[in-house]
């Protein structure tokens, strides 16, 4: 198990009913966490939207980023994954 | 409201009201008769007879272009009560404090445009002291949306980060659910302001079958057995264990609870500035408010513990000081919140759960062992109390002027126990902190989190509309009663009178206070150069003035308004120089650091 202290890098999944207005909020979210985006894609499937993320932090901040999405009455779920599953847009290299 | 002045209606004719275009099906003989419902079938309607079924009796606000049809409808509503507030911020204010005095959304009705910029404050002040309030705000036609039309105004994204929710309909059939969600989330779980933005065009439209919006309401999670298990064993291992008790505890109403703990372990209480309503003071294990003014007792039980058991509480900075400080300690955290848990301090022992169902389990395994404490730490604690107290009688009399902690057990001495004391935000509040007691938990409202110069006068009529049985109080300063004393027009209009306190030391001390000791006495922006008259002030609204010279010329007026239910400003001149809020912990310091009053000499530090 990693340090707590030590940077990682996760994927975000997150699951949120909505539109761009719900979408804002968990940018808003994001904005003051610790936790950086290296890259994101959203798709937006009629008043459904997954959001993956590539997110880099210390793990005790990632998770406490993912505890804080999941507060938002209009998130359906937010979890921490190690790996992706699917194609993250833009994904970074090196 | 406007037609129940019988005069007023029997000017109504009939022929007047067709000139409107209403239909006549609710006249009765040529009068409107405003007992009846609304005619129309608008969304408007739907949702004011929403408010109406929740027992919705108040509700605050200021009217615009672009939330008249909600008023309109609301018009036909007598059970509800809509007080007309002089600026929107007051409104949300008052909202919040009714909201923490009844436990249901104080509910706020503001147009678009500066009406709904206006309670960003508000929103935000609730938001950080976790608060619930419903705030609906009117805006634009959809069709003219970011086309900078006439009062237009991004709410949404404004609130978005100081909301627990917020929701901005553009289906009508979505604009009776936004509201329902809306309301309940406020009070659901950890209270919160919520915020639903609806356009005009959505409510004039027909009223419809309401839609669904798949969002629920968060759940109450309970507390894991073994986790509140594994506490109470680090608990009964600790020497020198201390309940840190956070305004969570007050809106789990869990005091008792609280105290049947301290008392079963024999262990000291402190509070944070929220948690100070959440116990009364007097109980002998209470020590008081710990923190950047806290309690000398209080700071160094928090210090000075191996253990702290944290409930309810969100481990602000004002509170501990520095986080390494208390990062050291074994700590039990336990929060509604799963995002309070680990955000500021890691905690040994996380408990999600409610406050007063995680005591209760805690109790009840504690319940059958005798539990044998080493009183010296307590009476240590109490040592230093009453040397803090000597020190006070000794400060008190080399003090110019009124001296705010004699003002404030006066006060104490003449307001009935179950009455509400309101603050403002300056130094006044902080004397309140140390030297107020409250005799029953949840009748101590101040604006914490946020710090919102302002907020005492319309909080302190939004508590006396929630409980207009009780007398009310409000602490405040003379820089935070500038800022929104526009809405003790509301005392005489609605008859919401209550005691309105003003500790005038003309300046806003408290940064008055840190420009003199940090920033090298270099005073700037922080002193009235030309006072108002606040005795004009208190005439222009027909609310009684008084300038004591004594104590007890202090007490007899205060108890002629609370004999009475009378309005009445007491001005207190404060001495400027005089008046440093002491003890005080400097930022960065640790509590045991704390710059304590004249001629007190003790360690805050624990030699065993």
């Amino acid at each position: 198990m990693e340090g707590m202290s030590v940077r990682i890098e996760r994927v975000v999944s997150v699951r949120i009913f909505g539109s761009l207005d719900q979408f804002l909020r968990l940018v808003n979210m994001l904005r003051r966490s610790r936790a950086e985006v290296r890259s994101m894609e959203a798709r937006f499937f009629g008043r459904e939207i997954l959001v993956m993320m590539k997110v880099e932090g210390k793990l005790s901040d990632l998770e406490w980023a993912v505890r804080k999405i999941n507060s938002l009455p209009e998130v359906r779920n937010a979890e921490l994954v190690e790996e992706l599953r699917g194609e993250v847009v833009g994904s970074i290299s090196g | 409201m406007l037609f129940k002045d019988r005069w007023l209606r029997a000017q109504l004719t009939e022929s007047f009201i067709n000139r409107l275009g209403v239909k006549g099906s609710h006249i009765r003989g040529g009068i409107v008769d405003p007992t009846s419902r609304s005619p129309m079938n608008r969304v408007s309607d739907s949702l004011a007879s929403l408010l109406e079924s929740y027992g919705v009796r108040s509700i605050m606000g200021v009217i615009g272009g672009s939330i008249m049809p909600l008023y309109d409808a609301l018009y036909y509503r007598e059970s509800i009560e809509v007080l007309m507030f002089r600026h929107e911020q007051g409104a949300a204010h008052a909202a919040d404090a009714y909201g923490r005095v009844t436990g249901r959304p104080g509910i706020v009705l503001t147009t678009s445009g500066p009406g709904a910029t206006n309670i960003v404050t508000g929103l935000a002040n609730a938001y950080m002291d976790s608060s619930p309030v419903l705030a609906i705000t009117g805006q634009v036609p959809t069709e003219v949306f970011g086309r900078d039309a006439f009062q237009e105004a991004d709410i949404l994204s404004m609130v978005a980060s100081v909301t627990k929710f917020v929701y901005q309909v553009r289906d009508p059939g979505e604009a009776v659910t936004a509201v329902d969600l809306a309301y309940r989330i406020s009070a659901a779980g950890r209270p919160g302001p919520t915020l639903v933005d609806l356009p005009r065009d959505v409510q004039v439209a027909e009223a419809r079958e309401p839609k669904r919006i798949p969002i629920s309401l968060p759940k109450s999670p309970s507390p894991d057995l073994e986790r509140v298990r594994e506490a109470c064993r680090l608990l009964l291992r600790a020497e020198r264990p201390v309940i840190l008790v956070g305004g969570g505890v007050r809106t789990s109403g869990a005091h008792d609870e609280v105290l049947a703990l301290a008392e079963l372990l024999k262990i000291p209480v402190v509070t944070t500035l929220m948690g100070k309503s959440s116990v009364p003071s007097e109980h002998p294990l209470v020590m008081g408010v710990a923190g950047m003014h806290g309690r000398p007792e209080a700071n160094a039980a928090l210090a000075n513990a191996d253990l702290v058991i944290a409930v309810g509480t969100r481990f602000s900075d004002r509170t501990v000081g520095r986080f390494e400080g208390i990062s050291r300690k074994v700590v039990v955290h336990i929060d509604l919140d799963p995002s309070e848990l680990g955000k500021n301090v890691k905690a040994s022992i996380q408990i999600l759960g409610d406050a007063k169902e995680s005591l209760r389990m805690m109790i009840s395994l504690l319940s059958r062992i005798e539990v044998i404490r080493d009183e010296r730490y307590l009476s240590w604690l109490k040592g230093i109390r009453r040397e803090f107290e000597r020190s006070l009688e000794e400060w008190a009399k080399s003090f110019k002027g009124v001296v705010p902690w004699l003002a404030l057990k006066t006060l104490r001495k003449v307001m009935p126990a179950d009455s509400i004391t309101v603050t403002g935000v300056g130094s006044h509040q902080m004397w309140t902190e140390l030297h107020w007691d409250v005799l029953v938990p949840g009748t101590f409202i101040t604006s914490a989190g946020l710090g919102t110069m302002g907020f005492g006068i319309p909080a302190s009529l939004g508590a006396k509309v929630a409980s207009r049985d009780r007398r009310v109080l409000c602490i405040d300063g003379d820089g935070s009663f500038q800022m929104t004393f526009n809405n003790l027009a509301l005392v005489r209009e609605y008859d919401l009178p209550f005691v309105e306190v003003v500790f005038d030391n003309r300046a806003l001390m408290l940064v008055k206070h840190w420009q003199r000791f940090l920033y090298g006495g270099r005073v700037i922006a922080t002193e009235f150069k030309r006072p108002p008259n606040l005795e004009m002030i208190a005439q222009a609204y027909d609310i009684e003035y008084s300038r004591p010279e004594s104590y007890e010329e202090l007490a007899s007026r205060v108890e002629w308004a609370v004999r009475n239910d009378e309005p009445l400003i007491v001005d207190l001149l404060i001495d400027s120089e005089s008046d440093i809020v002491l003890p005080w912990v400097q930022p960065g310091k640790w509590l045991t650091e704390a710059v304590l009053p004249p001629r007190m000499e003790v360690s805050l530090e624990w030699r065993g």
